[in-house]
């Protein structure tokens, strides 16, 4: 037994009857935020940014992820590649601000060029003025890094360690849950927007995995989706969150509604699911509609919620829509917003001395606890890896 | 006589503004001067601020361009 941890996570992997949620230092302390940011963020496959941040041939963006930059790309091929955003001469940033790549990308140190593939393409000057050769700097091995990525549901999902399982593998359950919503998706910029939470990350998963709360934060949900209408998503070690048995499609003033993804099953007429697909994002489905939430831990007490809704058909996202779709993000924000104080005073809450990392409800917090047991199995496997070191 | 003056002024200019076609422009007509005068060294300086600028615009006069200096043993 090694006394150096930081936290005792024994308790939070105890069944939910007995367990306790995760200690206070790992919502406050900026020690074990670095752990986390390792065990939990880059040793998974942490939600990064949207495929429709870089919708054509070329578009780049920087992204901090925790201090690591990245570089999102979309190829001629039109996938979505990402790399990291160091030059390998002397480590510059290459890529400051989001914008189109015409040709390569040029270092703006030495001009170093690599291609969209992340291929090094030119070396001007490095063996001596007019020489762009030298047989020490091999173009082959020279290339930019490239991140493990994989996109789902309109989300860029990275890998950083590269140690995880292969995303359909490491996701497959909830990928089968849902493979009916597994296909293309039209996203308009009037469907998103992004909030500020002062709050460590972990707790905007928390909240959105139980229904428990609705009854009184979202007082408005009640009369359309009500606390009985919810049942738990719960796949140990996997994802978690709620599913509801009566979702409404949203009407216009004329009875209009958003054209519902095809071949759906009988289910989803009134039903939609929320789930966290660990560690940092979170998905809603609907009949005719789905968001994506990414939580972007700024730090140890700060995040970013970057929300984007997609729906079925590239009618949807036309001028015909346009009032309807207003409408649903209106809707969907003022629901996020509903949670912000909740999950800030949570925050708050964890400076005090004496909590324990809660007591919680058998029948109600499951796929909260669930998301806390996978948390300190990440952090204890990062232990352990360090420990056979 | 060139005018360098002249010339650093156009090359700031498209500096500023990402103009790449005219940098490609400027520093190629100086480099294929320079190889015409005889000056190898000058010429394939010249020419790789040209090919660099042609590779980062796309601009498909990068091909005639590495074309050249892979001539002169100075690109792969
Ligand atoms: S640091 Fe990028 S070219 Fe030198
Ligand atoms: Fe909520």
């Amino acid at each position: 037994m090694t006394e150096s941890h930081l936290s005792d996570l024994s308790d939070v992997t105890k069944p939910v009857s007995l367990a306790r949620g995760l200690p206070n230092a790992h919502y406050i302390d900026e020690e074990v935020f670095k752990e986390e940011r390792q065990s939990v963020l880059f040793d998974n496959w942490a939600g990064v940014g949207f495929a429709h941040d870089v919708p054509n041939e070329g578009d780049a963006m920087p992204v901090d992820f925790l201090g690591m930059p990245l570089l999102l790309v979309r190829d001629a091929e039109g996938n979505v590649n990402v790399y990291q955003n160091t030059c390998r001469h002397r480590g510059m940033i290459l890529v400051k601000e989001k914008g189109n790549i015409r040709g390569t990308i040029r270092c703006p140190y030495h001009s170093w060029c690599y291609g969209l593939d992340g291929a090094l393409r030119s070396t001007p000057h490095v063996g001596g003025p007019g020489q762009n050769i030298h047989e020490d700097i091999k173009r082959n091995e020279l290339g930019l890094f490239e991140i493990r990525s994989h996109v789902y549901l309109g989300v860029v999902f990275v890998n950083v360690s590269g140690t995880a399982d292969d995303f359909t593998v490491a996701h497959s359950e909830l990928l089968e849950r849902w493979k009916e919503f597994d296909k293309p998706l039209y996203h308009h910029e009037d469907g998103a927007f992004v909030l500020e939470v002062d709050s460590n990350w972990k707790l905007a998963v928390e909240n959105y995995s139980e229904s428990y709360h609705l009854p009184w934060v979202h007082p408005g949900l009640n009369t359309v989706s009500r606390l009985e209408d919810h049942y738990h998503l719960e796949e140990q070690y996997k994802y978690s969150g709620q599913g509801s048995v009566v979702y409404q499609q949203l009407k216009g003033e004329d009875g209009q509604t958003f054209p519902d993804f095809k071949d759906l099953t009988d289910k989803w007429d009134t039903a939609s699911e929320y789930a966290t697909l660990y560690p940092n994002v979170m998905f809603g489905v609907h009949r005719d509609h789905s968001y994506a939430i990414i939580l972007e831990p700024v730090g140890v007490n700060k995040t970013r919620e970057h929300v984007a809704l997609y729906y079925a058909s590239d009618e949807a996202v036309g001028d015909a829509y346009k009032k309807l779709r207003v409408t649903n993000a209106d809707f969907w924000e003022e629901v996020f917003k509903e949670d912000i104080f909740v999950v800030e005073g949570m925050q708050k809450g964890r400076h005090g001395v004496f909590f324990d990392g809660g007591k919680f409800s058998p029948a109600m917090d499951g796929p909260t606890h669930i998301f806390h047991e996978w948390v300190a199995t990440q952090i204890n496997n990062g232990r352990a890896k360090m420990a056979a070191e | 006589m060139i005018d360098y003056d002249h010339l650093n002024a156009q090359v700031l200019a498209a500096h500023d503004s990402g103009d790449n076609a005219t940098l490609v422009r400027i520093y190629q007509k100086l480099g294929n001067d320079e190889l015409a005068n005889g000056h190898e060294l000058e010429g394939a300086y010249f020419l790789t601020q040209a090919y660099v600028y042609a590779l980062e615009g796309g601009l498909p006069v990068a091909k005639e361009i590495h074309k050249t200096l892979v001539a002169l043993g100075r690109e792969e």
